[in-house]
Parts: C-alpha cells; sequence; structure tokens
C-alpha cells in the first residue's frame, strides 16, 4: 500500500487535484486584455487594461466609465496599460502607481507614474521613470511594480525585443530592474550609484521580458521572465547583479537557433528555477490568505502558454515542489492576486478577459 | 526538351536552396557567437564547430519559410526581367539574390512585430544575410546556364 501511494504521489502533485476544493466564479466580464489588478479599501477593485483604460469593479459590477484623466497610453503589440500598484498608505493619500508604453510607433518607452485617486479621476500626476533609450519595436516592455519594505520602488524593464544585447550594458534600462523613490529620485545605495558607466537607478541586469516581480514576506525580491523558446526564469534577485541574458540561457532562439551556446558562465546568476519548454509566467503573487491555509508561503505564478497558475512550494530560497492548479479553464491566465478576503482573483488574458474569483469549495464567498 | 529544362531548373533551385540555407545558418551562428564573445565569454573552437551544427539542424524549422518563398519569387523576377528587358543574365539572378532575403526579412518584420531572424538585426548582420541569398543567384544562373552560353 504504501509503495502504490509513494508512486501516485507525484502524479497527484502534478495534476489540479484541487479541483474539487475551490469553485471558480466569474466576478467582471468583458475585459480587454486585463493586465492587472488592485483592490481598494472600500473593496472596490481597479483593473487595467492593455488596450489602455482602468477599469472599476464595484460590489462586482464592471463600471462602465473608466477612470478619467489617464496620460496618453501608446497601444500597440505587447504595449498598453500594465501594472497597477496601490501606496501602502493609499487609505489617506490615494497614491497609486501606474506603468504603461509611452510614445509613439518609432520613440517608445516603459513609463511609470504615481497619481492620486480622485473619486473617478486620476489627479497629480507625476512620471517617476521613463527607460531609456528610446525603442522603436512594440515588445518585451516587462512593465511589473513592487515595492520594497523601504518604500522604495522596483520596475521591471524588459529588453525591447530587438535590444537584447543592450540587457548586458548597463548605459540603458533595456533588461533591468531598476529601483526608484516614490518620487522618482535615485536612493543613494543602488548598486551602481557612482559609476560614470552605468545609470544608477539600475538594481539588476541581463533580464529578458521580466513580468513578474514580487517583494516577499520576508524581504526577499523574486522576478519572474520570459525565455525564449524555453528558459523562462524564477530568479532571486540581489542588487548589482547579472542574471545573464542573452549571454546565458536555458532557452532557444523562435527560429530554432541558439542565442547563445551557454548555460552558465562566471559572474552571471543562475535561476532559481527554470521551465523548458515555456509557460510564459506572467503575474506573481506570494500567497499569505485565510482561504487556503495550506497555501501560505507559496508562490503563485500565472502563466500565459501553459494557461494555469503554478504553485510553487520553497523551503529556504529552493523550489520543492511545483502543483499546476487551474488549467482546466483553458485560459491564457495573465495575473494572480489575493484580494483582501483572502480568495484568489485570476485575470484571463483575452479580447474578452475576466476577473474570476476562486474560493475555497464551500465557502460563503 | 520542354520537361528536361523543367528538371534541370527544380534541381537547381533545391540545390540552391539547401547552399544558401546552410551560408545563412553558419553565418547567422557566427554573428550570435560574436555578440556572446562581446559579453566577454570565451568561445573555443569546438564550442563553434557544436553551435553551428546545432543551428544547421535547429533552423530547419524555420528557415525554409524565408528562403523558400524569397528565393522562388526572386528568381522568377529576375528570368521575366531577363525576358522583357534584356540584359546579363548573371547579374539579374545576383541582384534577384541580394534583395530576396532582406525583403523577405523585412515583411516578415513587418507582420511580426520584430526582427523573426536575430542574425539579421544589425545592418551588418542584414548585409551578409542578403549576401548569402546573391551567392545563390549566382549558383542558380550558372546552374541553369545553357552549355556554351555567354549569359
Amino acid at each position: 500500500m504504501k509503495t502504490i501511494l509513494r508512486l501516485c504521489l507525484p502524479l497527484l502533485l502534478l495534476n489540479p487535484l484541487y479541483a474539487a476544493d475551490y469553485r471558480i466564479e466569474s466576478i467582471a466580464t468583458g475585459l480587454s486584455h486585463p493586465w492587472a489588478i488592485a483592490f481598494l479599501p472600500d473593496g472596490d477593485m481597479l483593473v487595467t487594461e492593455r488596450s489602455g483604460q482602468l477599469r472599476r469593479i464595484t460590489n462586482g459590477e464592471l463600471k462602465q466609465e473608466p477612470i478619467a484623466n489617464l496620460p496618453e497610453v501608446y497601444v500597440a503589440g505587447q504595449g498598453g496599460l500594465l501594472d497597477i500598484i496601490l501606496d501602502p498608505g493609499f487609505e489617506t493619500n490615494r497614491r497609486l502607481y501606474l506603468s504603461y508604453s509611452s510614445g509613439r510607433k518609432n520613440a517608445n518607452a516603459l513609463r511609470v507614474i504615481s497619481a492620486s485617486l480622485e473619486g473617478n479621476r486620476l489627479e497629480n500626476i507625476h512620471a517617476l521613470f521613463t527607460s531609456i533609450p528610446l525603442r522603436d519595436t512594440a515588445n518585451h516592455y516587462g512593465g511589473r511594480l513592487a515595492l520594497m519594505p523601504d518604500q522604495t520602488l522596483l520596475i521591471s524593464v524588459g529588453e525591447g525585443f530587438d535590444y537584447r544585447e543592450r540587457a548586458q550594458s548597463l548605459d540603458n534600462h533595456f533588461g533591468k530592474l531598476i529601483r526608484v523613490n516614490k518620487d522618482g529620485t535615485v536612493p543613494e545605495n543602488n548598486p551602481f550609484t557612482g559609476r560614470d558607466d552605468a545609470l544608477p537607478e539600475i538594481w539588476s541586469y541581463g533580464h529578458r521580458n521580466p513580468q513578474g516581480l514580487l517583494v516577499s514576506r520576508d524581504g526577499t525580491v523574486w522576478l519572474h521572465e520570459h525565455g525564449p523558446r524555453g528558459g523562462d526564469e524564477l530568479n532571486e534577485i540581489n542588487p548589482g547583479k547579472n542574471y545573464g541574458w542573452p549571454a546565458i540561457t536555458h532557452g532557444m532562439d523562435y527560429t530554432g537557433a541558439y542565442v547563445s551556446p551557454f548555460t552558465k558562465a562566471p559572474g552571471m546568476e543562475q535561476p532559481v528555477v527554470y521551465w523548458t519548454p515555456s509557460i510564459a509566467p506572467s503575474g506573481f503573487y506570494e500567497y499569505q490568505g485565510d482561504a487556503f491555509q495550506g497555501w501560505r508561503g507559496n508562490l503563485l505564478i500565472a502563466t500565459l502558454a501553459e494557461r494555469s497558475v503554478r504553485r510553487l512550494v520553497l523551503d529556504q530560497g529552493k523550489v520543492l515542489s511545483q502543483v499546476i492548479l487551474f488549467s482546466e479553464l483553458g485560459q491564457r491566465i495573465r495575473e494572480v492576486q489575493a484580494g483582501p478576503d483572502g480568495n484568489l482573483y485570476l485575470l484571463t488574458d483575452s479580447e474578452e478577459g475576466e476577473v474570476l474569483r476562486v474560493s475555497p469549495a464551500g465557502s460563503g464567498s | 526538351m520542354k520537361i528536361k529544362k523543367f528538371i534541370k531548373v527544380v534541381t537547381a533551385f533545391i540545390a540552391v536552396l539547401f547552399a544558401v540555407y546552410l551560408l545563412i545558418s553558419i553565418v547567422g551562428t557566427q554573428i550570435v557567437l560574436a555578440e556572446v564573445k562581446s559579453f566577454g565569454l570565451a568561445v573555443s573552437l569546438s564550442d563553434r564547430i557544436a553551435a553551428t551544427l546545432h543551428d544547421i539542424v535547429g533552423l530547419a524549422e524555420m528557415l525554409p519559410w524565408l528562403i523558400v518563398p524569397a528565393l522562388l519569387v526572386a528568381f522568377i523576377v529576375a528570368a521575366l526581367g531577363k525576358r522583357f528587358m534584356g540584359g546579363n543574365r548573371t547579374y539579374w539572378y545576383l541582384a534577384a539574390g541580394l534583395t530576396s532575403l532582406p525583403a523577405g526579412l523585412i515583411l516578415l518584420e513587418l507582420v511580426l512585430g520584430g526582427a523573426p531572424y536575430a542574425a539579421a538585426r544589425t545592418g551588418f548582420g542584414l548585409s551578409l544575410i542578403a549576401l548569402c541569398g546573391m551567392a545563390g543567384g549566382w549558383l542558380f544562373a550558372r546552374l541553369t546556364q545553357k552549355r556554351g552560353a555567354l549569359n
């Protein structure tokens, strides 16, 4: 009997075994490629649509009128309105942070602003960061935001697809993790501050298209990034480190040729885990809620290609196991977050995207 | 007689496809390895050979989709150009080969929204790929030349 159990355990771990343990319901539909979600203290939700609108959901109803006074967003390819996070003091200062692509076809950039939400309008808009140099592609913006415990802001910037080599040089923002203060100034203790050959706002480099960024409860900075054909990575980020792209990679070019024949090199960090074939990791969340108590401390990764959420069980920075969740939906999942109620909220990526709520089966929510 | 000529042209075209495929693949790998070297990594001869062989196999899924239509259209245009406008036959195929691959790559880039072949992202890389096409044009002109003809 024990032998049978041992043989079955890996199968159980790889299956959506919690299918009977949760309930999935649609909260809002008709969202155009929803990208990120934020939960307001009054119970409302704000959802970014890549097509350039910021939408509000009140009492489970998607308001038709988008939030007004957004800056002009350059919508093309993978670009548009991307991430949103609230300031920890939102309840009093109403501040939030948004990332989006700005500019035009031949000269665009990733931009991050702060603004205050006044009623259904953004006010007091300040540009905190604009990536340089400008680019003429509409791919690989990165665009995720996270606040560190010291209240500095991390911004992931993609390498712009055609500019991959520039992820290895420090005179530009392609393929970098950026750290700025909440007013856009550069913290003095950034790793490259004072170097003539480096932009001081760079926190780490050698990234491809990082669309998952997380500062976990213990302060660890996690970042996941899309690989090309295989080689999606989860990295634990340390300041000043080089994460290798495109000098080393576990993936291939889309053509089937090498991006690099090397998977490791001195002075370049290895991923904590990598995925080949690609799962296309997009959203990222550390679960600390009460609804799914067995998942506390697990990392949840939304995936586009695998059409799932990966639940990673960690121990001391190592991934012990991975569970594939919600693949029965068959949906590209852009983002996973927990709401204040502890339930999970998923954003599905399509022209008719949805906000889905996942709650424990039998719960009242 | 016409069938014989047709078979000769088709055989020559297939041979040119293989030759251009190999050239592009080899050149492309060397461009990518030069980039990798520029990051301070040492690329040994065995690394280079292994990577080149890897890419020759790896590109089989994608590269024919570029080469076959690009060269087919280009050589048809060259044949028609020679027929209706005259001029040196070899030059027509050289020009057709030279322009075919950059045109195909640019077209694909417009469709895909990004460079389809990493080695051809820079002007230098695109020029080398164009020269591979030109070599294909020259080879096709040679292989389909009438015996004793002077172009």
